[in-house]
């Protein structure tokens, strides 16, 4: 009986601890289905949430600043570059390079990028993370 | 509740950790850095993150120009598409980087952005009146079509700079601290009309 109790609580265990990675795998990488749709995500961003987008023209020029939230307790690395569109869905230049940029535990951090000129009218964040 | 059923509990439980463990391990993605393999040669994303030493490298070069590029385009400075050219950049740092590079990267992207226009450096300008002297002066050309002597837009504004950086060692670990400064001079009064920083931080250990 002692024997069996045990090997309940080694598997309630296990199951909590499953559940909790699963819990973290599954924190939105957005607030938004609204902040969502501007992302492009590889793969987890394990616990970086997009909390906040923004977007404004400034001297006729796409600026976009997101406000990305980290979480977790663990410090994190996110890779992270804008993709600036044209009115037609074109990508205009040739691509940033990608950023990295580490935020520790619980950390806030601001992103910001701003268009390579006017004819930028829409714009992505392609966003990539990994353990510190 | 008897042994059986706490047995099978057990086991239905075990199952449903494992399958939710399963579940909650991700498929390990590589990262957009540059990767070290040995004895082969691969195109790589010219884009990505290049962390093989702590030197200045392509990804700083990328950073600053992008970051400057940004400043100076959401500035009103270039409200009325005003004319520009390029001036040394200064490079005190302890390592040798080619300023040149970083200057021509925020030039073109300022240039397809069209928000401004570029007049010859004094670097480039040998080229421009050799040209010049060639339509003009060495009789082989027609008249129509011809470039003027004397046409030449000067530049409003003048973009200048500095890159420094702070090197700190220990035993085992370098920290570099690059910081590159930009500024747009009114050619004419000789004031500051704009100013931007870019800060990085690169540390290593062994």
């Amino acid at each position: 009986m002692t024997l069996s109790l045990k090997r309940i609580a080694l598997c309630a265990s296990l199951a909590l601890l499953g559940a909790t990675a699963q819990a973290q795998q599954d924190a939105p990488a957005a607030a938004s289905s609204g902040i969502a749709a501007k992302m492009i995500v590889r793969g987890e961003l394990h616990g970086l949430q997009a909390v906040d987008l923004r977007s404004q023209r400034r001297n006729d020029v796409l600026v976009v600043q997101a406000e990305i939230m980290n979480m977790d307790t663990r410090d994190l690395r996110l890779y992270y570059r804008f993709r600036w569109l044209d009115a037609n869905g074109f990508q205009v230049g040739d691509g940033e390079v990608w950023k990295p940029l580490v935020f520790l535990g619980k950390q806030s951090q601001f992103i910001k990028g701003t268009a390579y000129g006017p004819q930028a009218t829409d714009f992505k964040i392609e966003m990539s993370a990994e353990p510190r | 509740m008897n042994k059986k059923s706490l047995s099978s509990l057990a086991v239905i439980a075990a199952v449903i950790g494992t399958t939710v463990m399963l579940a909650g391990c991700p498929t390990t993605l590589s990262q957009p850095t540059v990767r070290f393999s040995r004895q082969t040669v691969n195109y790589g994303d010219a884009k990505a993150v290049e962390t093989v030493t702590n030197e200045f490298g392509s990804t700083d070069l990328q950073m600053i120009a992008e970051k400057m590029v940004g400043s100076l385009l959401e500035d009103p400075i270039l409200t009325n598409r005003p004319t520009m050219t390029l001036s040394a950049v200064r490079n005190k740092t302890s390592e040798y980087i080619d300023t040149k590079a970083i200057m021509n990267s925020i030039q073109t992207a300022l240039v397809k952005s069209r928000k401004v226009r570029f007049t010859r450096s004094a670097d480039e300008m040998q080229a421009g009146v050799d040209e010049l002297q060639r339509q003009n002066q060495s009789g082989l050309y027609k008249t129509q079509g011809k470039a003027k002597m004397g046409n030449m837009t000067a530049a409003k504004y003048s973009l200048e700079g500095e890159i420094v950086s702070i090197v700190k060692q220990n035993a085992n670990t370098k920290d570099v601290f690059y910081k590159m400064t930009l500024k747009v001079y009114d050619v004419e009064e000789g004031t500051v009309e704009w100013q931007d920083e870019k800060e990085i931080r690169k540390t290593s250990t062994r």
